[in-house]
């Protein structure tokens, strides 16, 4: 009796026990996690790489722990072309990047570097909404998913002599990234003369004379301290440095759906606060290099046009070389029809 | 003397310094009774420093700091209370309100931006004492700085004994960076922390255990004239830092982890530093005592990180 017992015990709690493993391995199931490694040039500890952790730490408490994001900040992972790259590899699987990285996925992105197109983020907006769902679908295309785009901020020109006309540009030395051929050719063609150099060469650069002027964002020019020299700024929106966050489809399709909603709305949230910031930024970084003896010139409204007149003299070098022309040309239309809207 | 009694000799003043600030207002020589306590500031930063508890110094280290606040607010002369005040809003800062801030944005982003709002605020408390003090000996070194050069700086009369307060400043400048979170108000100062710790170095380059070479294994890692072979250099400044404190001093192991391997992403041998940090016997130096002890506490959470830095 007392064996039977102890047999049927043993038996109890061996089914016991299979089903406790059993009810275990379903919730490992279930709680599989899906990790996304993500990289991004942004410094560690920098507002935009606080936000891709704020995303992170959202999407995790969202999907009740199913996501975890990653991130791998400062460049550990390279350049934005070495991102893209070893996302392919399946080595990361997400990066946030500007046109630069993401024109590797869909050339239509530089669309947004069209010199002076812009006059201010209305126009950016109103053309982004026209053409977002073509850009996007070519980087579906890719095989990647867009969770948001985000301005980084307007390009203007810093150089050691004041510019006030194209002329005075095309006498000095302009950075072009080493490497990029294609880029220096289009200046070339423009009457400019492009001077390749590495980005960390730009400051010693700048300070042998060995260039004389850089177009970049104000924050940039800030952070490596380019505006020491390079003290002049033309007060004339050059173009848009812009970027988005791009998803692995192969990770991206393994979230189930109501996850992949809910990050898109979070992640969707997250652009728009950093939009926000990022274009509030531009003025305070001008602000504060001023106070460190920068100097901003406006071009009157005889250069702004001269300016114009010259970059539309230059952009058929532009259109199908440098920027696809589908895209060039669709871009110039709409701008035509915002100026229309807004009576300029 | 045992190091314990000396520990006890030196904490004695710590509690009556609150009551001679407490009742200076009622004593007639209290302008003396100030300047007396700027000969005490060695002995106040050796019992913090040779603590083994941090729990403890975090809860004690505020009284004193609001004290010294009060002597050097009264006294603006005394350099030595400025410096004191510097380095120890600074050292707090960096030791119990950052540390914690790096842990809490990687759960709770919010909380984690208060946390470095509040280390910002004490750096730039730091920062100011620290220029209080060099503006008192060299009438406008805060305007300069700005303006100088590595060489005109070079040719100030500084002495090698205002290397704790370029340092601390330079720390404090530094930390004010990075609580900030990028703000462009802040960054732009990086140069300042560049020409300050150059300076120290050539001052005295094995100051405080190697802590100049430490400093500058983070700033050759991110200043804005950053070389090529940024990496060798670093690595330099990391084998002249553990040559200075005869390999005693945590601190370089983990710089050097954090700043450069990371970024290089070489994790066996980041694992390895780490490691050989750890196993540094915290007792052996104990003017470093507390240092080491926090910076092998920021070992042991890079270690459990580190799948989360390397791909």
């Amino acid at each position: 009796m007392n064996c039977s017992i102890e047999k049927y015990s043993v038996r109890n709690i061996t089914f016991i026990l299979s089903f406790i493993s059993i009810l275990i391995l379903t919730a490992v199931q279930a709680q599989q996690v899906t990790v996304i490694k993500l990289a991004t040039l942004a410094p560690e500890g920098t507002d935009w790489h606080g936000k891709l952790v704020e995303m992170g730490i959202r999407w995790q408490k969202a999907t009740n722990g199913a996501v975890k994001l990653r991130i791998y900040p400062s460049g550990v992972v390279g350049d934005e072309r070495d991102m893209i790259r070893k996302i392919r590899l399946g080595q990361i699987h997400a990066a946030a990047i500007t046109t630069e990285g993401l024109s590797e996925l869909n050339p239509e992105v530089y669309a947004y570097l069209v010199p002076m197109l812009f006059n201010n983020y209305e126009d950016v907006d109103w053309v982004r909404e026209q053409i977002s769902p073509e850009l996007v679908k070519g980087i579906n295309k890719s095989g990647f998913t867009l969770l948001y785009w985000v301005d980084v901020g307007w390009a203007y020109w810093f150089s050691a002599e004041a510019i006030r006309v194209p002329e005075d540009l095309k006498k000095m030395k302009i950075f072009n990234w080493a490497g990029d051929f294609k880029t220096a050719e289009i200046w070339r063609k423009g009457g400019f003369n492009p001077v390749p150099l590495a980005l960390i060469d730009v400051l010693s650069g700048l300070q042998t004379g060995l260039i004389d002027a850089v177009t970049t964002s104000p924050l940039i020019s800030l952070s490596m301290q380019w505006f020491g020299v390079a003290n002049h700024m033309l007060d004339l929106k050059w173009g848009l440095v812009t970027g988005g966050i791009v998803i692995d489809n192969r990770v991206w399709d393994k979230i189930r759906p109501e996850h992949q909603n809910i990050m898109l709305e979070i992640a969707s949230e997250i652009g728009d606060e950093q939009q926000l910031k990022n274009r509030y930024e531009d003025q305070n970084a001008i602000n504060v290099m001023k106070e460190y003896g920068l100097t901003v010139y406006t071009p009157t409204v005889e250069e702004f046009a001269q300016w114009k007149s010259f970059v539309e003299s230059w952009y058929p070098n532009i259109r199908g070389t440098f920027i696809p022309a589908k895209i060039f040309d669709r871009v110039i239309e709409l701008k035509k029809q915002k100026d229309e809207l807004s009576g300029l | 003397m045992s190091t314990s009694i000396i520990i006890q000799n030196k904490f004695s003043w710590i509690i009556p310094i609150g009551t001679i600030l407490l009742f200076s207002s009622a004593c007639s020589p209290k302008r003396m009774i100030l300047n007396q306590m700027g000969d005490y500031l060695d002995s106040y930063e050796w019992v913090y420093m040779t603590e083994n508890d941090p729990t403890l110094v975090k809860e004690a280290f505020p009284f004193n700091l609001k004290t010294i606040e009060m002597l050097a607010h009264s006294n603006p002369e005394n350099t030595d209370l400025a410096t004191a005040a510097c380095s120890g809003f600074t050292m707090y800062a960096y030791a119990f309100v950052m540390e914690e801030a790096d842990r809490i944005v990687t759960r709770d982003y919010q909380r984690g931006l208060r946390s470095y709002s509040r280390a910002l605020s004490l750096f730039e408390r730091g920062r100011d004492y620290g220029f209080q003090a060099l503006n008192s000996k060299y009438p406008g070194f805060e305007e300069n700085l700005g303006q100088w050069s590595k060489i005109s700086l070079a040719k100030a009369k500084i002495q090698k004994d205002d290397v704790p307060v370029l340092y601390w400043t330079a720390a404090a400048i530094g930390g004010s960076i990075s609580a900030s979170r990028g703000d462009p108000k802040y960054i732009v100062d990086l140069p300042k922390v560049g020409y300050l710790l150059e300076k120290c170095l050539i001052l005295d380059p094995d100051w405080n255990n190697g802590s100049l070479n430490v400093a500058m294994i983070s700033y050759t890692m991110s200043r804005p004239d950053r070389q090529a072979n940024a990496e060798e250099q670093a690595y330099n400044y990391f084998i002249k830092a553990v040559e200075a404190s005869n390999g005693n001093n945590c601190a370089p192991y983990v710089a050097y982890a954090e700043k450069v391997l990371v970024q290089k992403q070489d994790r066996e041998a980041f694992e390895t530093v780490l490691k050989d940090a750890l196993q540094i016997d915290v007792n052996k130096s104990l003017e470093i005592r507390l240092s080491n002890i926090i910076v092998q506490e920021r070992a042991k959470w890079l270690l459990e990180r580190t799948d989360e830095l390397f791909y």
